[in-house]
């Protein structure tokens, strides 16, 4: 055993939030269509001015999806990922590893009430993530392990013991 | 999601919120690629396109977009640009690189 699967051992383990790449697809259309939509409004109050495509898309997508920032070390034949989750727990991640594809999404709902005059009002925030990653190596994605603490999610993955390397065909031009 | 395709596709990645800034940011970092809208604030994209050709000669610069006109096709092959890519079809971003690239 690893130093870092040691140290994996000592934290909480959460592999229960792990689930299959089809359990994103409903996701995946959803997430496009909302950022297209709201790419699609930017567009609209510029006055349906061409030009800003990427801009806008750009700024749709960081409205609706926090940013995650990752690192991925190779360390003792693992993949050792780290992403930055804060404010997710276990109960609202979900992770699908492929041998050569990561997917985290985590989404809650801040509920707040004020009081205005004399009605009370919710506001809910949607607080989403959802990064979906190309690993440098094959893994055995049936043997990823995962832990959360202090808002790092971290994933242990074993790297195929046959590293074969992203293998892209290439068109003819 | 476009952010997490071109992320996956570079180590490091920079947005810019004009196309001053493009240029400067260009000098500075000098990027393996570039994808550039057409319209932006102080130096539009085209023209931006042009500004980093005419001092790097080798920058690939993809314009994006999501109109599919053959003046913006030609407009944007005489500005220097490698490409010229529908934001739909942002997927092929490593299919072109590779092209790009050989």
């Amino acid at each position: 055993m690893t130093k870092q699967q040691v140290a994996l051992e000592k934290k909480d383990k959460h592999d229960n939030i792990f689930v299959t790449a089809e359990h994103f697809l409903e996701d995946f259309a959803k997430n496009t269509q909302e950022i297209a939509m709201k790419a699609f409004e930017r567009f609209e109050k510029r006055g349906y001015k061409f030009g800003h495509e990427l801009e806008d898309w750009f700024k749709a997508e960081r409205e609706l999806l926090k940013k995650v920032p990752i690192e991925i070390k190779d360390i003792d034949g693992n993949l050792n990922i780290r992403a930055e989750v804060p404010g997710f727990t276990a109960e609202n991640l979900k992770v699908s590893v492929e041998p050569l594809r990561l997917i985290i999404k985590g989404e809650t709902e801040e509920k707040s009430e004020k009081k205005e005059d004399h009605t009370i009002y919710s506001e809910w925030k949607s607080n989403k993530i959802f990064r979906t990653i190309d690993l440098p190596h094959r893994v055995e994605a049936d043997k990823a392990s995962a832990s959360i603490k202090d808002g790092v999610l971290t994933l242990i993955i074993p790297k195929s013991a046959e590293t074969k390397p992203n293998e892209v065909e290439i068109k003819p031009v | 999601m476009i952010i997490d395709y071109v992320l996956n596709e570079t180590d490091e990645f920079r947005e810019c919120e004009d196309g001053a800034e493009a240029l400067s940011v260009y000098a500075e970092f000098q990027p393996d690629f570039v994808l550039m809208d057409w319209e932006m604030k102080k130096v539009n994209g085209l023209t931006a396109t042009k500004h980093i050709i005419a001092e790097f000669p080798n920058a690939k610069i993809l314009m994006v977009t999501n109109f599919d006109e053959p003046d913006l096709r030609q407009a944007a092959k005489e500005a220097g640009a490698i490409g010229y890519l529908r934001k739909e079809n942002i997927l092929e971003l490593k299919d072109i690189l590779i092209r790009v690239k050989k």
